[in-house]
């Protein structure tokens, strides 16, 4: 009897231990809860005491000197180091410490590997990941900086330091997410931060509407297609001023080029693939001398990307004897992306070429293991990709490269045909002085002009626009970036694989690239609109803004005596010409007569409202809603497609030139009413519409714009309670203050460029990427409104003294 | 006396071992000890249950008041919408729950040698 009491107690303990060690028990997405809430290893221990910064020193292997580094506070690390390599290799280990988890997760999820450690529910998009190439075009890009000693050098440096980290972690110390996901983290390679930075041209260079667009093409024909989606918006303000002279002629004549062979007649049938939403774009500018209050070169930048917690920047300051540098790093790279030193400052925003182009191949057979090109038959080449699936086998998919690129999509219902994709990203790049990692390095090297231009040299994807101030009083912007050369209107559709004649004629020479120094007009801004206007010797494909950018000339050409802070109230204006546009084109059209006493009410509210997406702003709701309601009712019959096949919609310009233009055109004919309806029955429909159906929300005090626009950041990996479902704060997708979502300014920075280099900068985030420290979002709510920080750009630690928080002694 | 010199020992003893092994020490502890002390049954259970919920709990407790919360919040967000202070009384729940268990084997197996 006691004997069997005893087995029965015993192995209900056992069973006990035994589940609460489980990782996702039962099907379940649990974590293995013993571990994690054991108060002396489990997720407590990531939970720091207020005063946990206490100096340490540290024995370091891989140093050759001393390095000192001063937590400034805010949590940014300020590195005094005597060589350039220590100074990455303590970049390397500071990032490590406060960002291990965020680069680990999106190393995982760039490179098709999360389902290594997630298991199945990721296994579609690892696939697509790898279906896409970016594990081989981060191998491509391993193979580049492994031709220049001095990259591998900087690199090694910086890897050897985030290892040194790992190394020093232990069960209690992991970082929160390995705890939570139940498993531990690998060494750093150079794969991992070559995937990184593909995983920014993932982000940035990988828009394309070749599908959308060629079914909208194929479906409305050529004359309809032509009249509702036109390439350009005549109204833009290309970043490259209009004026600017071109010393050279196109490598190819565009005129002369041959008309593209045959496009296709049938419908795409399959989906795009995820891409960066419209609106993830940036502003940058700067302004010379003679522009400012202080005579001295001011220079502005707030990349938009997607918000999250933790944050994609890492701010960084770095101090060599050779060196000073001050900025935001992205951590996974050694080196600072956006920032400044003693001589010149640097921003980006990304270029809007079109760098992904679809080719559809014609297979010699239903094996579809070899196509035609040129009339030649050409075997694939196949890759074997092993996706590691966590409690499941290896599971193996084999990706087809062709001469384009690899095969993503395959369609078994079409036996003859499937889409391989062209892909700058993806490209192995010509052998040149130094690839990517040395132009930053040189970059946060550079002295003047001179330095800037040759350290762009080495950069070419993603494509970027790089503004640029000196302390020597020159303003510069380089569209940099490898820019494919091509045809009229190639890149546009998809194009038939069959054939090199639908090649790109290779890529712009670095020298003829849209450039421009010290402009007229006394100050340079990009906006991710088009590069150049029509007289730029090459053809331009691509552009995704056609707002922001005209906002930030018109306030710059008008305004004059600059200061630091009006940049920065500019980087925060939430005025847009496209509500300006487009409310005035729908009250043009709204048919007062047919209002009742409240919708004339809000009707009278909206037109007498200045066009700002404050938070509060009721007028932002109701014009976001109208606007949204006319342009569904406008164009309902690309809406009704929607659900069957992937296709392109109209630009929202070109919705209020439709308007303002040919308000009876056929387009404005609701297909599902019997009526035969004008742009004025349309706009004034809706206008009743969508006042009906938000009512509630314009008369309810607390529900803000911002609730309506959805501004809110995320956790990384959308764990609940990680991130703020929430934000209180303006701006709009087409204002200088872009928040939409949960996308928007990541960084705002405004440098002047004076005989001291002052700063101020602020992200919707914080450094350290621990959800238990006070510096995981210590900076979101002076974000959302609208606060700086001065940046702390020192040239000794005795100067940070009164700021420091605690300090790194890494010793060799 | 004994039981509470039982629940106390788990407390060092455990706190110690937890510095080192991982969590499944705390009934490991709590059993060999209820084995050693030759401890009874429902005396193991119930002081073994108090030590382990002292143990996890005011460790939790400590932690959480230095930490201001923020963590325990979060963590009680994605555990099904928990609050802070639950996270607290759920940890010393498990820490009592295993050291009980443990405890009870414990005495019952030495009850068992003891043969009578």
């Amino acid at each position: 009897m006691r004997l069997i009491k005893f087995v029965i107690v015993f192995t209900l303990t056992i069973a006990l231990v035994t589940i609460f060690n489980l990782h996702h028990p039962f099907g379940s997405s649990t974590p293995p809860l013993a571990p994690l809430l054991n108060p002396f290893t489990g997720f407590w221990q990531n939970a720091p005491a207020e005063e946990s910064f206490k100096n340490v020193t540290l024995k370091m292997e891989g140093l050759s000197g001393e390095v000192k580094v001063i937590f400034d506070d805010r949590l940014v690390p300020h590195i005094f180091a005597q060589s350039l390599d220590d100074a990455y290799y303590a970049q390397g280990y500071v990032t490590a410490m406060h960002r291990l988890w965020q680069m680990d997760l999106s190393v995982r999820a760039v490179g098709g590997r999360l389902s290594e450690v997630l298991g199945e529910r990721t296994l579609e998009r690892d696939q697509l990941q790898r279906r896409k190439g970016m594990m081989a075009a981060a191998k491509n890009a391993i193979k580049s900086w492994e031709r220049n000693p001095e990259e591998v050098q900087t690199l090694e440096a910086y890897i050897a330091g985030v290892n040194a980290f790992i190394q020093g972690l232990s069960p209690k110390t992991l970082p929160l997410g390995y705890k939570i996901l139940n498993f531990e983290p690998e060494p750093w390679t150079p794969l991992h931060s070559a995937l990184f930075s593909k995983s920014m041209a993932e982000i940035l260079c990988f828009r394309n509407y070749d599908i959308r667009a060629t079914n909208a093409k194929t479906i409305f024909g050529d004359e309809l297609y032509d009249f509702l989606y036109p390439e350009y918006n005549p109204e833009q303000d290309p970043i490259i001023p209009a004026n600017t002279a071109w010393q050279f002629d196109s490598l190819v004549q565009k005129k002369e080029m041959d008309p593209l062979p045959t496009s296709l007649t049938e419908v795409i049938p399959h989906r795009h693939l995820p891409m960066s939403p419209e609106f993830v774009g940036s502003n940058n500018w700067a302004v010379s001398g003679s522009k400012t209050a202080s005579g001295s070169p001011i220079l502005a930048n707030d990349p938009h990307l997607g918000l999250t917690l933790p944050s994609i920047w890492y701010e960084i300051h770095l101090h060599t004897p050779e060196m000073n540098i001050y900025g935001v790093s992205l951590p996974g790279i050694p080196g600072v992306m956006i920032g400044f030193n003693e001589d010149i400052a640097w921003g980006i925003t990304n270029a809007g070429h079109d760098v992904v182009d679809w080719y559809r191949m014609e297979w010699t057979d239903e094996d579809k293991n070899a196509y035609y090109l040129d009339g030649q038959v050409y075997e694939v080449e196949p890759v074997v990709e092993a996706i590691r699936v966590r409690g499941q086998a290896t599971v193996l998919d084999t990706v087809k490269y062709t001469e384009w690129g690899p095969i993503v999509y395959e369609d078994p219902s079409s036996p003859h045909f499937d889409l391989a994709m062209r892909w700058v990203a993806n490209d192995y790049p010509e052998e040149r002085e130094f690839y990517d990692l040395g132009a930053f390095t040189r970059l946060n090297m550079a002295k003047n002009h001179d330095d800037y231009v040759h350290a762009l040299k080495g950069y070419d994807s993603p494509a970027q626009n790089f503004v640029f101030a000196s302390r020597e009083g020159d303003i510069a912007l380089r569209v940099n970036g490898r820019l494919p050369i091509k045809k009229e209107g190639q890149g546009r559709f998809i194009q038939e694989g069959n054939t090199t004649a639908n090649a790109w004629d290779g890529f712009i020479p670095k020298n003829q690239i849209p450039a421009a120094l010290n402009p007229e007009q006394g100050f340079i801004a990009s906006a991710n609109q088009r590069s150049t206007a029509a007289n730029y010797p090459y053809y331009y494909n691509g552009g995704f803004d056609d707002y922001r950018g005209r906002v930030i000339n018109r306030f710059l050409r008008e305004l004059d005596g600059l200061t630091a802070e009006d940049m920065m109230s500019l980087q925060n204006n939430t005025f847009s010409i496209h509500a300006e546009e487009g409310t005035q084109a729908m009250m043009q059209m709204l048919n007062e007569s047919d209002l009742s006493e409240e919708e004339l009410g809000w009707s009278k509210k909206l037109a007498d409202w200045d066009y700002q997406f404050n938070k509060e702003s009721k007028e932002a709701i109701l014009f976001k809603a109208w606007d949204s309601q006319t342009y569904e009712n406008t164009f309902d019959e690309v809406m009704a497609l929607a659900d069957s096949v992937d296709i392109q919609y109209p630009e929202s310009w070109r919705f209020i030139s439709l308007l303002e233009d040919y308000p009876t055109h056929q387009i404005f004919d609701d297909q599902r009413t019997p009526d035969k309806e004008t742009a004025r029955e349309i706009v004034t429909r809706s206008f009743k519409q969508a006042l009906a159906a938000n009512l509630e929300k314009l008369m309810e005090e607390d529900y803000l714009w911002s609730d309506f626009n959805g501004a809110n950041i995320r956790h990384i990996s959308g764990l609940p309670g990680f991130g703020y479902d929430r934000i209180e704060t303006g701006g709009y997708a087409h204002a200088l203050n872009a928040v939409r979502n949960n996308h928007g300014p990541s960084w705002r920075m405004v440098v002047e460029l004076g005989e001291e280099v002052t700063a101020h900068g602020i992200y919707p985030g914080g450094q350290s990427g621990h959800p238990g420290s006070r510096f995981y979002d210590n900076m979101v709510q002076d974000w959302a409104k609208g606060h700086y920080y001065r940046l702390l750009f020192v040239d000794s630690p005795e100067d940070l003294a009164s700021y420091q928080l605690y300090q790194i002694q890494m010793k060799k | 006396m004994k039981n509470l010199l039982y629940t106390a020992l788990i407390i060092l003893v455990a706190y110690i071992a937890h510095l080192f092994l991982p969590w499944w020490v705390l009934p490991l502890v709590a059993g060999i000890l209820a084995f050693a002390l030759q401890i009874k049954p429902l005396h193991a259970f119930l002081f073994a249950f108090l030590g382990g919920a002292l143990l996890w709990g005011i460790t939790a407790f400590w932690i959480d008041m230095q930490n201001d919360g923020r963590l325990s919040e979060r963590m009680g967000a994605l555990l099904g919408g928990l609050s802070g202070d639950a996270m607290i009384v759920a940890t010393a729940f498990l820490g009592a729950l295993f050291a009980a268990m443990g405890g009870w084997s414990g005495s019952l197996g030495w009850h068992y040698l003891k043969g009578e």
